[in-house]
């Protein structure tokens, strides 16, 4: 497995332990905080059912008990079972059969059902009142269950939007330096191969020249991606220097190097970094140069148009090339070389890297500048 | 020898390999497109294809894909800057004989050409240096004729100079490989071997010193 997806597990899964564990933790600390309000309400209903008891005992009997019945029958409606006991005859009881309190407030499983009991004993007068208020927890548990899944689910769906935003990132973040150590390959082949040649074989001056010629090309190649991948680090990190550029000065330097080339600009100047503007003009440049005979370089308001009338690139490679994928520049060669350079020159200046491609019009590497200032 | 086709992008690889090639006494016909490889493949007869992934008008697995098909007979090589596990794998169950990944040593690739062509059953096996023939599938090296009389390790060497003839080796990889990796040797074991071996045979002028270095057998 390759270390950047070893390190988005091992981040992913450390993101995910803490995000479960806290919303559980905080899921922990409400349940906590509803049950002792719930038996706070509880406490305070068998307080006021006690004192009404306390308040009934000295009446008839048989009134003190109608009254009793009916308070314990509405309790009973709402889930509530209350038993009064006075002096140990029992006045009222809607209880299950051989239930005896055992603490003053306990929470106990009655038939597979968790329940709260409140057992409240006192003498008033000389006579002895107990009441037992027994509360179906059912409702409270459900209601703590289904915030507990809500709890769930909403850490699995952040976590998966995080994931995949993480993944995401870190692929990009390693997929062109692992373009680059791909394209590393091709000189360190070269520099090792034509060295063993000059050294094992028994060669003619004509042929160890070629061979040294070799090596010195390939160093120059190998130099130049390392130059690329400099620039592409201080991309990366955000280094930007931008000001204001004379673009007649570069397209002279480009005139230099490649005096075939035409050059045409509407604007004098351009807002940005001036090395990375520098070496995007380079590496487009360079690469219509090897893919076609005729080239022309064309900034204006809206942009930089490179133009080639090479082969034509068919549609899935200028898609692909549009995406970003990484098998296009192996697959147009050496005229793809540096275009995730370029991508990230424009991506760090806010512009967009477009390529089109037609058998009339040639193909055009076209660098979109969008909302930038000039 | 053999007949082998180069099918690399990068000219200068490409060129690079069928140099070291020809040194060693194999043909390389050079491609640097999956459709040329075809055309090349079409036109001549080749024994061994050395084939890059990476190719600018179609995929090398396709392209193995094609010859596995219409030149089943010819074994390929994949010689690749791609080195991920799945690659190799691709490569490997798409009917590639071997898979080396850039950059490489020459002496590796040809050692991997050896094999592969000696797999295939086209490896060349008698060799003639003037009036010595060497036959490496009977073990035999006769002088004008007459069997010579040569130890194991003498045979060995000889064996190792002959399939990297043109190249030159030192005397640790000459060690390494007539005597194998566990063996704890004096440079100069190959040296006596090496003297011992010109005069039996008379090849005082085609094992060459190369100074500080080993030897290289040369053959035109």
């Amino acid at each position: 497995m390759q270390l950047w997806k070893k390190n988005f597990l091992v981040s992913y899964l450390l993101f995910l332990v803490v995000i479960c564990s806290g919303l559980l933790l905080l899921d922990g600390y409400i349940s906590r905080d509803e049950t002792e309000q719930w038996i706070e309400h509880a406490r305070n209903n068998e307080s006021s059912l006690f004192y009404l008891a306390a308040g009934l005992k000295d009446e008839e009997f048989s009134r003190m008990s109608m009254n009793l019945e009916s308070i314990a029958g509405k309790y009973a409606e709402a889930g509530i079972l209350i038993r009064v006991r006075i002096n140990g005859y029992c006045v009222t009881d809607y209880t299950p059969e051989g239930l005896e309190a055992k603490k003053a407030v306990e929470i106990r499983k009655i038939q597979g059902k968790d329940y709260l009991i409140i057992w409240e004993e006192q003498t008033r007068d000389n006579d002895l009142i107990e009441v037992d208020y027994i509360e179906n927890l059912e409702e409270l548990y459900g209601q703590q269950t289904r915030r507990m899944w809500i709890f769930c689910g909403t850490a699995l769906g952040f976590a998966l939007v995080v994931g995949l935003f993480l993944y995401y990132t870190m692929r990009r973040i390693n997929r062109p330096v692992n373009q680059i150590a791909h394209e590393l390959r091709t000189p360190l082949t070269g520099i090792r191969g034509y060295a063993e040649y000059i050294m094992m074989g028994n060669l003619p001056e004509e042929d160890r020249f070629y061979a040294a010629q070799q090596i010195v090309e390939s160093a120059k190649n190998l130099q130049d991606i390392m130059e690329k991948l400099l620039i592409m680090g201080n991309v990366r990190e955000g280094s930007i220097q931008t000001k204001r550029i004379r673009l007649e000065k570069i397209l002279c330097g480009l005139k230099e190097r490649y005096p075939n080339i035409e050059t045409d600009s509407e604007i004098q100047f351009l807002t940005g970094d001036e090395a990375l503007v520098t070496c995007l003009l380079e590496n487009l440049t360079a690469n219509a140069v090897s893919a076609g005979q005729q080239v022309r370089v064309k900034i204006d308001g809206n942009g930089i148009r490179v133009w080639n009338d090479g082969e034509t690139l068919d549609v899935k490679t200028v898609r692909d090339l549009n995406k970003g994928k990484e098998i296009v520049e192996n697959r147009i060669g050496k005229h793809g070389y540096g275009i995730q350079v370029c991508r990230e020159i424009a991506r760090a200046h806010g512009w967009k890297l477009r390529y089109y491609s037609s058998e009339s019009e040639g193909t055009t590497a076209v660098c979109m500048f969008g909302t930038a200032l000039f | 020898m053999a007949d082998i086709l180069i099918v690399e992008d990068d000219r200068k690889i490409g060129e690079l390999i069928r140099r070291t090639l020809t040194m060693t006494g194999h043909q390389g016909f050079p491609a640097f497109s999956g459709r040329e490889a075809l055309s090349v493949l079409e036109k001549n007869r080749v024994d061994l294809i050395l084939l890059d992934i990476g190719l600018p008008d179609m995929d090398g697995f396709a392209l193995m894909k094609q010859i596995s098909v219409e030149f089943a007979d010819i074994p390929v090589i994949c010689v690749t800057a791609r080195d991920e596990v799945p690659d190799r794998v691709k490569g490997l169950r798409g009917g590639a004989e071997d898979y080396i990944v850039k950059p490489f040593a020459m002496e590796e690739l040809l050692a991997r050409i050896q094999v592969v062509l000696r797999r295939a059953g086209k490896e060349q096996n008698l060799y003639h240096i003037r009036d010595v023939e060497i036959d490496l599938a009977g073990g035999t090296v006769k002088k004008s004729g007459s069997p010579v009389e040569l130890t194991n390790r003498e045979y060995e060497l000889l064996k190792v100079l002959l399939l990297n003839k043109n190249i030159a080796l030192s005397r640790e990889r000459l060690l390494e490989l007539a005597w194998g990796m566990d063996y704890y040797g004096d440079d100069r074991t190959v040296d006596v071997h090496i003297r011992r071996i010109r005069q039996k045979l008379g090849l005082e002028r085609d094992i060459k010193t190369i100074f500080k270095y080993g030897y290289r057998l040369e053959i035109m």
